[in-house]
């Protein structure tokens, strides 16, 4: 844990390439974030002090740790985000509606609702973020630096030997991510094939007999709970799993649509042609001037 | 031997008043986090005056209106099926409410209209649940037979309970979070339009004076369906009017607070325990101490904020509060139906 954390830390510094420049003076603006990726990327945008309430959830970086909790993602206590006297509330569509968002327009607080379901989304969604709170140029710095990483990975992709790959989000369950799902975009945009095809359901339950049939060359575990996958998986007689070709996601900036997502990418990206081939791939010579 | 004697009815009516009174008022003054009440009053905290007059304001009617219905409904399902494990949602009532609301969060049309699609389906769930019981647990001659009911009552529970899991099972992940949180019973829903307490305060008072018209038929009924009928009560016209207004009571609960365990089974007991098993006394009694008990049991969940960073699902907490006190009342006997 203190190592992935240590592996977060710097990918997020390198990441944002330079400290973001302080706010802007002026009445800082009160905001709460209903989504813990927002709340990561409201850091990077340099407005986590202006952070007045998040969900319990939402642990990175350190600092979000200390800001009051207003409840979890669903379960968001409407009080205690009043309570908090925010200008501005970020979060899911899916939660800033009903009830919650009346009371939000009555009181004058502005919505910044943001969706991460494809890769493409969290270029969209930081911009979202930074135009609600007013940290434009932060956020193209940040999307900028995610559409970077993003067009390496395109480059590395297109050298990628074909590859089946299999990622797990959940144990027990034996829950992976498929085709639709945001990681399986992150998959598809690192040039393997995802084992997973279904296009109805982003993350569907599999037996293990489905993993067998599937036969990923690799298999990426991506799953927060405790466990030994690849024992697991050995003993059912996945070759991947008998051969050592289980990865594990150092990064958990991958599983947060966030700033260090892109890193994290790469990072897997790299992790899973090892995984295939350990000799390193090459990086193509710079064009010439 | 009750604990209290007759005369003093109307002063355990005046108590139980006096215990919602205060139970609404600490409801309201109290909370999630600290409120400032003259402020919220007077209007110079205008979000102090948000959270009082639109969240906790109908929040605690509701959990009064929901407390009332779950409590007087076991009450009479109790007396009915003579049976002291019968609660709301043994008769299948509780099955088709959750399906049909289960389905309104999951179908994308329904879905779309919100809290107010899971309600309306909840609700003609739970009565269409209820009308195939009925239907299923009558003899040749068209009378319910009680046993029966609670059978298929909770066959029914159970195959909505399955159908449920697999829609959990096959929806995504967040989706199947919110159906966890409604099913569980939970009073922090989107229900806080007049419009809707007010629909349902009009069904619960409806079906609550149903029942309190009920009351002398059920106490004969209570002698046996012979001495009942001797005294020129019609047992099935009794039974089935009861039927319909319990199940109203349980469909409207369940629509909009989900479902909320143990005050149905609880509370009933309670109130027998303390003044007998004169429904005259126990409907009126059992709907004021099971509005109490609800309010007091929501607040807890939302004083308990501070600590978990969240409120815990109503329902989980009166299962905590309820399954102990129910045991308790059992060990220390006396109380029948």
């Amino acid at each position: 844990m203190a190592r992935s954390l240590a592996i977060l830390l710097s990918l997020v510094l390198a990441g944002a390439c330079k400290p973001p420049p302080p706010a802007a003076q002026g009445p800082r603006p009160r905001i709460v974030s209903l989504q813990p990726n927002a709340t990561e990327i409201l850091f990077a945008l340099g407005v986590g002090p202006n952070l007045v309430g998040a969900t319990r959830y939402c642990d990175r970086p350190d600092a979000a740790k200390a800001v009051p909790r207003v409840g979890g993602i669903l379960d968001v206590s409407l009080e205690a985000v009043l309570a908090a006297r925010p200008d501005i509330v970020v979060g899911s569509p899916s939660v800033l509606r009903g009830h919650l968002a009346d009371m939000l327009d009555a009181s004058g607080v502005r919505r910044v609702p943001v969706v991460f379901e494809t890769a493409d989304d969290v270029e969209t969604g930081i911009r979202a973020i930074g135009a609600g709170v007013g940290r434009e140029a932060a956020a193209e710095a940040l999307a900028a630096s995610y559409r970077a990483d993003l067009a390496i990975l395109a480059g590395r992709a297109a050298r990628t030997p074909p590859i089946t790959v299999l990622m797990v989000v959940g144990r027990n369950p034996l829950v992976v991510a498929a085709r639709s799902s945001y990681l399986g975009d992150l998959l598809a945009r690192m040039g393997v094939t995802n084992a997973a095809s279904s296009d109805t359901m982003p993350y569907p339950t599999w037996s293990l007999e489905q993993v067998i049939r599937a036969a990923p060359d690799v298999v990426v575990d991506g799953a927060l709970e405790a466990g030994d996958l690849p024992a697991h998986l050995a003993d059912a007689g996945l070759t991947a799993a008998r051969e050592g070709r289980v990865v594990r996601v150092r990064d958990e900036a991958l599983l947060r649509p966030g700033p260090g997502t892109g890193k994290a990418a790469l990072d897997l990206a790299d992790q899973i042609v090892r995984a295939v081939n350990p000799a390193p791939v090459p990086e193509p010579a710079p064009a010439p001037p | 031997m009750n604990l209290v004697s007759r005369p003093r009815i109307p002063a355990f009516f005046a108590g139980l008043a006096v215990l919602l009174g205060a139970s609404v008022l600490l409801s309201l003054a109290l909370g999630a986090t600290p409120l400032d009440l003259l402020g919220a009053l007077t209007g110079s905290a205008p979000a102090d005056r948000l959270v009082l007059l639109h969240e906790r304001l109908p929040r605690t009617i509701l959990a009064a209106i929901v407390g009332a219905s779950l409590s007087a409904s076991g009450l009479v399902f109790q007396a009915v099926l003579s049976n002291p494990l019968a609660d709301p949602y043994v008769i299948g009532v509780a099955g088709g409410a959750a399906l049909g609301g289960t389905l309104a969060l999951v179908i994308p049309g329904i879905a779309l209209l919100g809290h107010a699609g899971v309600s309306a389906a909840a609700f003609l769930g739970g009565l269409g649940a209820v009308a195939l019981t009925w239907r299923l647990s009558r003899d040749r001659r068209g009378r319910m037979r009680a046993y029966e009911v609670l059978l298929v009552g909770v066959v029914f529970n159970t195959i909505a309970s399955a159908a449920i899991m697999f829609l959990k099972s096959v929806v995504r992940a967040e989706k199947a979070q919110e159906m966890l949180l409604w099913l569980m019973g939970t009073l922090s829903s989107d229900v806080r339009s007049p419009g809707a307490i007010l629909g349902t305060l009009a069904v619960a008072l409806f079906a609550l004076g149903m029942l309190f018209a009920s009351a002398p038929a059920l106490n004969a009924l209570a002698l046996g369906e012979e001495d009942a009928a001797a005294v020129g009560v019609d047992p099935g016209r009794t039974t089935r009017r009861v039927f319909l207004a319990g199940s109203l009571l349980v469909a409207a609960a369940v629509s909009v607070a989900g479902m909320i365990g143990f005050v149905g089974l609880i509370v009933p007991h309670a109130v027998r325990a303390l003044v007998g098993s004169d429904h005259r006394v126990t409907i009126p009694g059992s709907a004021l101490l099971g509005a109490a008990f609800l309010v007091l049991a929501d607040l807890l969940t939302r004083l308990m904020f501070p600590v978990f960073d969240t409120e815990a699902p109503v329902g989980v907490l009166t299962a905590l509060i309820g399954g102990p006190a129910f045991i308790w009342l059992l060990k220390r006997g006396g109380d029948r139906p």
